[in-house]
């Protein structure tokens, strides 16, 4: 007996949409990384 | 936007649930430091929710405690327990976050607060600042521990999309770590937003991080229609 598939077919949406949105959610996670050390180095106010 | 915190509180018990059951059923300490993690998530905005209503020192200091220290930091420790393979590695991690949470209880509870009026019409993350008197240990380990469980949970759900895109499998799962990492960019977002002046976004970025976190890990554990092996499939059509 075969195991079923857990692959999917990749469409347009898989192939372009998804890599650019994780690559926005990573550029927005480093942009806040940024915000932090300069608060921390001083250069912006500390919350 | 003033009641958010009660949505948020009542979403985030529901989903606190959520994982503590499923912890129930199949084990796994990633889920139970989640749930941990989505316990202090609902302590903060409780305390958000409390102080429009009425104000107590205590409750400022476990709604800092408790959304500001340790939310981030222990989610991350669920995810970094799923993702660090290595023996003993993500044990002792979580020990160690264990004491600093101790710690950080302790220099919270152990802080004193001014004689500044709290107004109950504005945000708790607006006027904080002025009541709360953190020593720089108490903003150095705030910073520590936001950084760490921040990287930990939106890289760990980032980490994993990707390796479900790149294998072209799970699409539930790969549609549902990425909601958990844009989900759990909010919150962290939201205290851009308390630096920019905009404290009442924090509530904002509170709610929508806890229903987007929420929608992403039920999409991720949801059971999924699975096709038949292409061989299966072969099979089966030959003999139809």
């Amino acid at each position: 007996v075969k195991r079923p598939s857990k692959r999917f077919e990749p469409n347009n949406l898989t192939r372009y949409a998804v890599p650019a949105i994780m690559g926005i959610i990573l550029l927005s996670l480093l942009a806040a990384l940024v915000l932090v050390a300069l608060a921390v180095l001083g250069l912006m106010p500390a919350g | 936007m003033h009641y958010l915190p009660i949505l948020s509180t009542l979403v985030t018990a529901a989903f606190a649930a959520a994982v503590f059951n499923r912890y129930r059923l199949r084990g796994g300490i990633h889920l139970l430091l989640w749930g941990v993690g989505l316990v202090f998530y609902a302590l903060g905005t409780l305390g958000e929710a409390v102080m429009l209503f009425t104000y107590s020192p205590w409750v400022l200091k476990l709604w800092y405690l408790g959304g500001a220290m340790l939310t981030a930091a222990w989610l991350g420790q669920g995810s970094i327990h799923l993702l660090v393979r290595k023996r003993g590695v993500a044990s002792t991690l979580t020990v160690v976050l264990g004491l600093v949470s101790l710690l950080a209880a302790g220099l919270i509870f152990s802080a004193p607060v001014t004689a500044a009026a709290y107004d109950l019409s504005l945000p708790a993350s607006g006027q904080y600042h002025d009541i709360l008197v953190r020593s720089g240990l108490v903003r150095a380990l705030t910073v520590f521990l936001n950084i760490y469980g921040t990287l930990g949970l939106v890289g760990g759900a980032l980490y994993s999309a990707f390796l479900f895109w790149r294998k072209n499998v799970l699409a539930n799962r790969m549609v549902g770590n990425i909601l958990i990492a844009a989900g759990a960019m909010m919150p962290a977002m939201g205290g851009s937003f308390i630096k920019a002046g905009l404290p009442d976004w924090l509530y904002l970025s509170e709610f929508l991080g806890a229903l987007i976190m929420f929608g992403g890990f039920i999409a991720a554990t949801s059971a999924q229609p699975v096709k038949a092996g292409r061989q299966a499939s072969a099979k089966i059509s030959a003999k139809v």
